[in-house]
């Protein structure tokens, strides 16, 4: 499974993301990966804050696995609670990245 | 300051609510502004009115400096505002992030009032609401179109974003813009958006220290940056990175230049990268005038902010404060030439 994760925008301004393998990673950890995704959501989703909000973040999140890939897009107003676990793991792994 | 914060939780038409709002029981008012803050059905006629580009707002009970601190107790969004914990006049609180936002919020006001008469956010009088501690580790702050919301930061590369007042200045500018030019949120006129804020939060904070435009350090959020970074800010008004190479934060990626200018899809068309280019502008017009920035440079910026409307670019803005200047100085004027020299310099 291959995760890419995007975060943007915010008042900070700042690109940030990181690209998983989970192949390359320790079993263990693999394993706790595969369980945030499985517990984030089986579908897509596109979610968007109130239209006159200002500075609120972008994330996206796009899994590609066996059955297919899975495309997560929220904001700071939208984010799933079910997505909560597995933002905080890709967030700490992230690194800045120029803006796309 | 009352133990009593809950809600009207009864079917009140607004007309009463507001009259609530206004009670000289100060339990009750606070009751009645909890309700008008938390009711579905506001909010519903809210975002409505927002999509019309006017915007309902919490009133304020005698149409003055009204401040009202939620803490969101690190809920998400759907939880804003929160539970009040400090209302206008109420004593310090021990939280600092109640006690920033509350302050840095009066200071927004006063700079507002004081210096372009102007009253809150809408020029009515509208209540200033904060909520601090949303989510956990939230590593930001924002307008939700009806009121401020500020994360803690996560204590590495950020720490609580009431902590700076341009931030705080930044935001609540956002309320001013929704209200006057109501620029739409994406490229050149998103990025005008984001100037407008980051100018308005600078002088805030200029304006607060009675900084010269020599003396000022032209940064926005400085306050906030993070123990484990050694970026000094977030962003630079000078011909400079705020920071470069950094292994958190990258490198600045704000152009000064237009020929610079981002042209990707990413932070809704660069709303706040390409905001670099008119933010040079403004610091070069204030560098050039001299002075407090918000007298001249500032009086020609906000002027130009009441005159702008939706759709509006970069060069409709150097068009508007050219005649702005013209208008406060003469067409002849040095602050006009400084304008015109400004724009020049960043490629319009």
């Amino acid at each position: 499974m291959r995760i890419r994760y995007r975060e943007a925008g915010g008042f900070a301004g700042i690109s940030r993301g990181v690209d998983i393998d989970t192949a390359t990673l320790p079993e263990d950890e693999a394993h706790d990966v595969g369980a945030l995704v499985e517990a984030a959501t089986p579908r897509g989703l596109q979610r968007e804050g109130p239209p006159e909000a200002r500075d609120l973040r972008g994330y996206e999140i796009v899994i590609e696995h066996d059955d297919g890939r899975t495309v997560l897009r929220f904001d700071d107003a939208t984010i799933p609670a079910a997505v909560e676990s597995l933002l905080a793991y890709l967030q700490d792994r992230a690194r800045p990245r120029p803006p796309e | 300051m009352s133990e009593d914060r809950h809600p009207l939780h009864c079917i009140l038409p607004p007309y009463i609510l507001e009259r609530l709002a206004e009670s000289p029981d100060a339990r009750v008012r606070r009751r009645a502004i909890d309700t008008i803050a938390q009711s579905a059905a506001l909010r519903a006629t809210r975002s409505t009115l927002a999509a019309m580009g006017a915007m309902a707002a919490i009133p304020s009970p005698r149409a003055r400096k009204h401040r009202l601190v939620y803490d969101a107790k690190h809920g998400n969004f759907v939880d804003l505002p929160g539970v009040l914990v400090r209302e206008e006049g109420d004593r310090a609180s021990k939280d600092p992030s109640v006690n920033e936002a509350y302050n840095h919020s009066g200071y927004t006001y006063d700079f507002y009032k004081r210096v372009f008469d102007r009253n809150s956010l809408d020029d009515r009088g509208m209540s200033l609401v904060s909520s601090v501690h949303l989510g956990r580790r939230l590593n930001n702050a924002f307008w939700t179109g009806e009121q401020m919301a500020y994360g803690d930061g996560d204590g590495s590369l950020f720490v609580r974003f009431t902590k700076s007042l341009d931030v705080v200045g930044h935001e609540l500018t956002h309320g001013v813009i929704t209200h006057t030019a109501n620029l739409e949120y994406r490229d050149e006129p998103g990025a005008l958006n984001e100037h407008l804020a980051d100018v308005f939060g600078s002088l805030v904070k200029q304006w607060k220290k009675d900084q010269t435009a020599a003396q000022a350090d032209w940064l926005i959020g400085p306050d906030i940056m993070g123990p484990d970074t050694e970026a000094e800010a977030l962003r630079t008004f000078r011909d400079e990175p705020a920071f470069e190479d950094d292994p958190l934060f990258g490198t600045d990626p704000q152009p000064k230049h237009m020929r610079d200018k981002y042209t990707g899809s990413s932070d809704s068309g660069g709303v706040h990268i390409n905001s670099g280019i008119p933010n040079h502008a403004f610091y070069l017009v204030a560098r050039a005038i001299g002075g407090r920035a918000w007298e001249k440079a500032g009086r020609i910026w906000y002027d130009s902010m009441l005159a702008l409307t939706p759709t509006c670019g970069f060069a409709d803005m150097a068009e508007r404060s050219l005649q702005e200047a013209s208008s406060l100085f003469g067409a002849r004027s040095r602050e006009r030439r400084a304008v015109r020299d400004a724009w020049k310099a960043v490629g319009l």
